[in-house]
């Protein structure tokens, strides 16, 4: 009967569930809960025996119910009257990267409302309509919804984070040189290539990616997910990759089934260990590069190519391959 | 029907928060050593699953959801609680956690007559540090200095009396573990 069980270490698991375990032995215990959820079961049977073998009971789920529900429903009033809760933010999450400035652009037509910039740090700010910016380093935005054509126009020079809040009547878009990303609620990343091009890449959803030509006419094209676009300014074209076709990108797409992996205000070195052990390669962090710096998103079935991108580009970092370890340097594009 | 999102309504997520509450306050427990610090962090943890639950993959797995946020929350807590004990205000004595609901007797579940029955089987000298550990709340180096035997010796007596109930009851918990999944897979 114990034979269908996975393993686990008694003496480690009557340690941890009586308070007695070091954090050593706790970190062993969890990489061994989170390798599989067959492990994760049998924890759970072990603690359930654990709890049912003595009769003092700490923890109390009626009690602290009418705690959370009392304080569950307060949120939601304040949500009513701010319109500002996390439920409702974070509708697609994108990262722009553009390595040109197109302030010079005609477009002037909506008035900036809002304009924040970066100097030598990273900023987080939070845009009039409740989307939220995480600023690259010497970086720039300038938001403003325009009334006339019922849109929120963000325009960026450098590299940013948003996290930006759903709103189905005013669409999100983002403009960059002449070409753009507008929002259809999805996570996608926008970076810069080295010619000046830029490449959109969509982890998840759907994008719509568009090129003003020189010809006055614009280029507009549908991406979704595992594809990248790259809108080619010098060609004045657009061109889309199919999965199949950026092999860069779907190496590890086989840990993939299911897996969410979120970090939440995380430092490198943490989100670097989680990396690690969830994707089981190794992840060298370069001295030079701040282990401070920190990072918050949520990865829903990326591969971890697709997660050190989007993590690197927003911090300004820079990743290398080499065998089954992955280097994490510092960007050159400063 | 499916009942794959009934957490997104109060009473779906009530449902699921009465399930899950108790095992996620033991499973921080091992971390946070501390029961009123880990009652906080997983009522925290529910309060944010619910402010976030429109966010959540309806595909995810919730049980793993719910014990990789726990891990995470815990350990932030540490960090916290850390600080707060370098400050000494976080002097809480730990006879309080002793005091706390003692079950009632009458309740008494299927489970818990197999498992003190499982107890009962128990080598004389296994099952009186058992029960030290699980009845009077003793700590390991406690049990250790008032039998006079290693604290190794406790940990190993610990650990099999855990391994005796767990192959006795094997054919309990699986059913058990149905029971929790229902309605949230």
């Amino acid at each position: 009967m114990n034979d269908q069980f996975p393993h686990i270490d008694e003496n480690a698991v009557a340690k941890y569930l009586s308070g007695e375990a070091n954090a050593v032995e706790i970190s062993e215990l969890m990489d061994w809960i989170e390798s599989s959820d067959e492990n994760l079961e049998e924890f759970i049977r072990y603690e359930k025996l654990w709890a049912e073998s003595s009769v003092r009971k700490p923890f109390n789920a009626q009690k602290a119910w009418s705690k959370v529900s009392h304080h569950i429903s307060k949120e939601k009033r304040r949500f009513n009257s701010y319109y500002l809760s996390a439920a409702t933010v974070a509708a697609a999450i994108i990262l722009i990267v553009i390595s040109i400035q197109f302030f010079n652009t005609k477009s002037a037509s909506s008035l900036p409302k809002f304009a924040i910039a970066s100097a030598n740090g990273i900023l987080n700010s939070t845009l009039p309509d409740g989307s939220s910016v995480l600023l690259s380093k010497h970086s720039k935005i300038e938001y403003a919804f325009d009334s006339q054509k019922q849109i929120r126009l963000a325009k960026l020079s450098g590299k940013a984070f948003f996290s930006v809040k759903r709103d189905i009547k005013h669409r999100f878009i983002v403009e960059a040189n002449r070409g753009g990303v507008e929002v259809l609620g999805t996570k996608f990343s926008v970076n810069e290539t080295k010619n000046k091009d830029v490449m959109v890449y969509v982890l998840s959803g759907k994008v719509k990616v568009f090129l003003a030509r020189a010809s006055k006419d614009t280029l507009s094209l549908i991406i979704t997910n595992g594809e990248k676009a790259l809108i080619m300014a010098s060609n004045d074209t657009i061109i889309k990759q199919t999965p199949e076709a950026s092999a860069l990108c779907d190496i590890n797409k086989t840990y993939n089934i299911n897996k969410t992996i979120t970090f939440r205000n995380m430092d490198l070195s943490t989100i670097m260990a989680k990396l690690e052990k969830c994707y089981s390669v190794n992840i060298k962090i370069d001295d030079s590069v701040d282990k401070k710096l920190r990072f918050s998103s949520s990865f829903k079935n990326n591969s971890l190519n697709e997660i050190l991108t989007v993590i690197t580009q927003t911090l300004s970092l820079d990743y290398t391959k080499r065998r089954n370890t992955y280097y994490i340097t510092n960007g050159n594009d400063e | 029907m499916t009942l794959a999102n009934t957490w997104h309504t109060k009473e779906g997520f009530e449902m699921l928060f009465k399930q899950h509450y108790e095992p996620l306050c033991g499973f921080v427990f091992g971390m946070v050593k501390d029961y009123d610090a880990s009652e906080d962090v997983i009522q925290e943890l529910f309060v944010k699953f619910w402010e976030k639950r429109n966010d959540i993959p309806d595909d995810v797995s919730i049980k793993a959801y719910l014990y990789c946020a726990a891990r995470n929350m815990a350990l932030n807590q540490i960090k916290h609680f850390e600080i707060k004990k370098g400050f000494n205000l976080y002097n809480r004595e730990e006879m309080s956690d002793a005091e706390q609901n003692i079950g009632n007797p009458a309740e008494t579940s299927e489970l818990r007559k197999m498992i003190d029955q499982a107890i009962n089987k128990l080598p004389t000298e296994r099952k009186k540090i058992f029960l030290m550990s699980r009845e009077e709340g003793l700590k390991y180096k406690e049990i250790a200095e008032e039998l006079n035997i290693s604290i190794k010796t406790v940990e190993n007596q610990m650990g099999k009396a855990l391994s005796t109930l767990r192959a006795e009851l094997s054919d309990y918990l699986p059913a058990i573990i149905i029971a929790i999944c229902i309605g949230i897979k």
